[in-house]
């Protein structure tokens, strides 16, 4: 697990698995309870400004923005 | 009689069913978070009486948002039967909140929404085996499910719902030694096991009403930090679930639930906002010009042939007295019967609100706006209150819960009022009508405008000022387009009309007379017609306030308490006018009441000038009297006083500038636009530096380290 990095660094249309969310408050949690542990994601799209986000994760889409997107530490699938 | 609680993740149809069950109107969207708040109401089936409760959806029972909260309060304090609405189409993660209902101790009926959907996608599941594996009764959305639902509901005392085998897991027996009999017996209706866990997740809410000693906060925090016990434990239940769904899967096809083709068009970064525009265009050219004008002209000849004139012959015909002839002519006819004839341009404006909440387009539109709104302090879910405003007003601030942040929540809440709402309809288009012609369409969407700017601008004053928003958290999943239900639209339709007939006819209809009386008496209470030349009430009042309004144009006594009584509602505003300018009976309201602004001879009229600062400055100046309640019991006192007094402040700053750059002299005409040139140019080198210096990203993960 050396090359782990955190999502937003991730490229688009590509399967990253999901290792950790860092830190310790709720948007911890909501990621986690969104399910964020023990799966793929991949980055669909960008907004315009390239703040948010849309990802494709356990058969669903979310809108998240680059902040909440930095704490997903990912690596390679 | 038994609670049923609706619980489940935000947009799996709690509230479709609960409208289903008890057969009422409660508003529903394909967005998440329609619903912000508890709703009960009974439901009988074949002489059985129930008492059905729809929670706002959450995702997980930590007491964190405060959806989340409402849900634990009613889970924790009672014993009553739950049903579990799930998304079929979502399965794995509806089912973590169905875990961690069993882990409560509970037993909820699984209603499996959307279950066809995904059998025509080509995903079965085995019911029975899921039934088996977690212990739990479920149930299908299908043509018995009321019969099914009772059935089950008797039956479930024989269920208890599964034993977590990751309980062994975790140190449960370690947390629960450390605490009391009593401390646990606090929770009489939940499983122990499940405060240890919300003890190991840190939920400050649990332990806060555990009045935990200080030698067992130590040990606590010595247990609970041996590991990241939320990562875990989520990691924990994701993992059972995703055995429990390899078990029960017989056929899948792996879809990703709200992803399609049109978005790459819908969310294109060139063709976004341009097919917005569009639409929004399409929707007030309906309303206002096209359809919505044609209808209501016809609304408006029918309610003069079948209501309006008869009743005055009637009154004629049987020699009322004079006066009240004119009440009803000038006072109720006048101020209220003409608003009637608004109900198809209100239906139209409606009707498009709801089919964007329907089809799933409005969560685009959060992602769409996003970046920007944040530069405004505002949130990407600020467009849902944003779009409602241009409804009611009243209920759009509502929505503002669904944002994470308190200080974006009030901001957001704060601005809606700049949106017009559609009780502001009919003075755009009388007076519009009456000044601008067929252009008018074009100066009602100059005003929409105006009011998003302006909504805008003051959020991003509020941002940088008194309402800095903490955290910048935006996390929002993308319902799939669906096609709305023409009976759900019809519902729409329904409960609009009917509210604003009954507003109308109430509400409306009381201020309608209060004003007459005030209008055609003087103080000491002798009856002046509409010729005679003594001080009416309303004359008094207002030709003492009027002077307020004398710089920006409006000092006539008359517009002046029709602003006033508009603050009741926006309606009365056009009712007010037409009852002061005590027009003849007859209700061909916008033409003849228009008419008369135009007509100088009529106690209220307009320059085309004054006709524009009139409609920008009834487009901004006060909420109504139900918005400032309902914003005082969302953001309390203190920020809706300040918002009304931005808001009236704004307004009269706006019509001032226009005004006088238009009648003043050439002396006053170059100061004034060179104090506003100034003016707009320090708010935007104020905001660009403090957007530098703060650096508008978070910090922690800025990589500048400026």
């Amino acid at each position: 697990m050396d090359n782990l990095f955190s999502l937003d660094k991730g490229q688009k249309n590509k399967s990253y698995k999901i290792i950790k969310v860092t830190g310790d408050d709720k948007i911890k949690r909501r990621l986690l309870d969104l399910g964020f542990v023990n799966c793929n994601i991949k980055i669909l799209k960008t907004s315009a400004l390239r703040q948010v986000f849309l990802v494709e994760i356990r058969g669903f889409l979310l809108a998240i923005k680059r902040t909440e997107l930095s704490r997903v530490l990912v690596c390679n699938a | 009689m038994r609670d049923i609680v609706l619980i489940g993740n935000p947009n799996v149809g709690k509230t479709t069913f609960y409208n289903f069950l008890t057969k009422s109107f409660e508003h529903t969207g394909n967005w998440h978070g329609v619903t912000v708040d508890k709703k009960q109401k009974k439901f009988n089936f074949e002489g059985k009486t129930f008492n059905i409760i729809d929670m706002p959806g959450v995702y997980s029972l930590s007491s964190f948002s405060f959806e989340e909260q409402v849900t634990i309060n009613e889970l924790l304090n009672k014993d009553s039967t739950i049903l579990n609405i799930c998304d079929a189409n979502v399965l794995r993660r509806n089912l973590y909140l169905t875990v961690q209902l069993i882990e409560m101790g509970k037993t909820p009926i699984l209603f499996l929404n959307f279950d066809k959907e995904i059998k025509n996608k080509g995903t079965i599941y085995d019911y029975d085996k899921l039934s088996k594996l977690l212990n739990l009764q479920i149930i299908l959305n299908n043509k018995l499910v009321k019969t099914n639902l009772i059935d089950k509901i008797n039956q479930n005392n024989k269920f208890s719902g599964t034993n977590m085998a990751y309980f062994d897991k975790l140190p449960i027996c370690e947390i629960l030694n450390i605490l009391t009999k009593k401390q646990i017996g606090k929770f009489s209706f939940v499983k122990k096991e499940f405060i240890a866990i919300k003890i190991l997740e840190n939920d400050e809410n649990i332990i806060k009403e555990l009045k935990l000693s200080e030698q067992q906060e130590k040990k606590m925090k010595l247990v609970i930090s041996r590991k990241d016990y939320v990562q875990y434990i989520a990691e924990l239940r994701y993992n059972y679930i995703d055995e429990i769904i390899t078990q029960v899967t017989i056929k899948s096809k792996s879809l990703i639930y709200g992803k399609y083709k049109i978005d790459n068009i819908i969310l294109n970064k060139f063709f976004a906002i341009p097919i917005l525009f569009i639409l929004l265009f399409l929707i007030f050219f309906l309303t206002f010009s096209s359809l919505g004008a044609y209808l209501s002209d016809l609304l408006k000849n029918l309610i003069d042939v079948i209501i309006g004139v008869p009743i005055i012959k009637f009154l004629t015909y049987i020699n009322a007295p004079i006066w009240i002839i004119d009440l009803f002519s000038n006072g109720i006819i006048a101020g209220v019967g003409g608003l009637f004839s608004f109900i198809p341009q209100i239906v139209i404006l409606f009707l498009f609100l709801s089919l964007l909440e329907e089809s799933g387009y409005m969560s685009r539109l959060a992602f769409l706006f996003e970046d920007v709104f944040y530069k405004f302090g505002l949130s990407g879910k600020s467009i849902f209150t944003i779009l409602m405003s241009f409804g009611c007003t009243t209920s759009a601030v509502l929505t503002s819960r669904n944002i994470e942040d308190k200080n974006t929540k009030i901001k957001t809440a704060m601005i809606s009022p700049y949106m017009s709402c559609s009780a502001k309809i009919p003075i755009y288009a009388v007076i519009g009508g009456a000044f601008f012609g067929k252009g008018n369409i074009f100066v009602i969407i100059l005003l929409y405008v105006i009011g998003i700017i302006v909504g805008l601008v003051v959020a991003n004053i509020l941002s940088k000022t008194i309402l800095k928003s903490d955290t910048n958290a935006f996390i929002l999943e993308f319902p799939p387009y669906r096609i709305p239900k023409f009976k759900q639209i019809l519902l729409v339709i329904y409960q609009n009309c009917k509210s604003f007939v009954i507003k109308v006819s109430t509400i409306l209809l009381s201020f309608s007379i209060i004003v007459w009386v005030l209008q055609n008496f003087s103080f000491s209470f002798t009856y002046l017609p509409n010729d005679s030349s003594g001080e009416s009430m309303l004359k008094t009042i207002g030709e003492a306030i009027s002077v307020i309004f004398r710089p920006i144009g409006l000092d006539n006594w008359g517009i002046v308490v029709s602003l006033i009584v508009g603050v009741m509602a926006k309606e009365m505003v056009v009712g007010t006018m037409a009852i002061i300018n005590g027009l003849p009976s007859g209700v061909n309201f916008d033409k003849t009441l228009g008419l008369s602004l135009i007509t100088s001879g009529y106690i209220i009229n307009f320059s085309p000038l004054t006709a524009l600062i009139m409609m920008i400055f009834s487009l901004l100046y006060l909420p109504c009297i139900s918005t400032i309640a309902v914003l005082k019991k969302e953001i309390g006192f203190k920020y809706t006083l300040i918002a009304c007094v931005i808001q009236f402040f704004i307004a009269y700053f706006i019509c001032f500038v226009i005004y006088q750059i238009a009648v003043g002299n050439i002396v006053s005409k170059i100061i004034i636009s060179l104090l506003v040139i100034v003016g707009v140019l320090i708010i935007f080198i104020t905001s660009y530096k403090l957007n530098k210096k703060g650096c508008i990203y978070d910090c922690k993960n800025c990589k500048k380290h400026c």
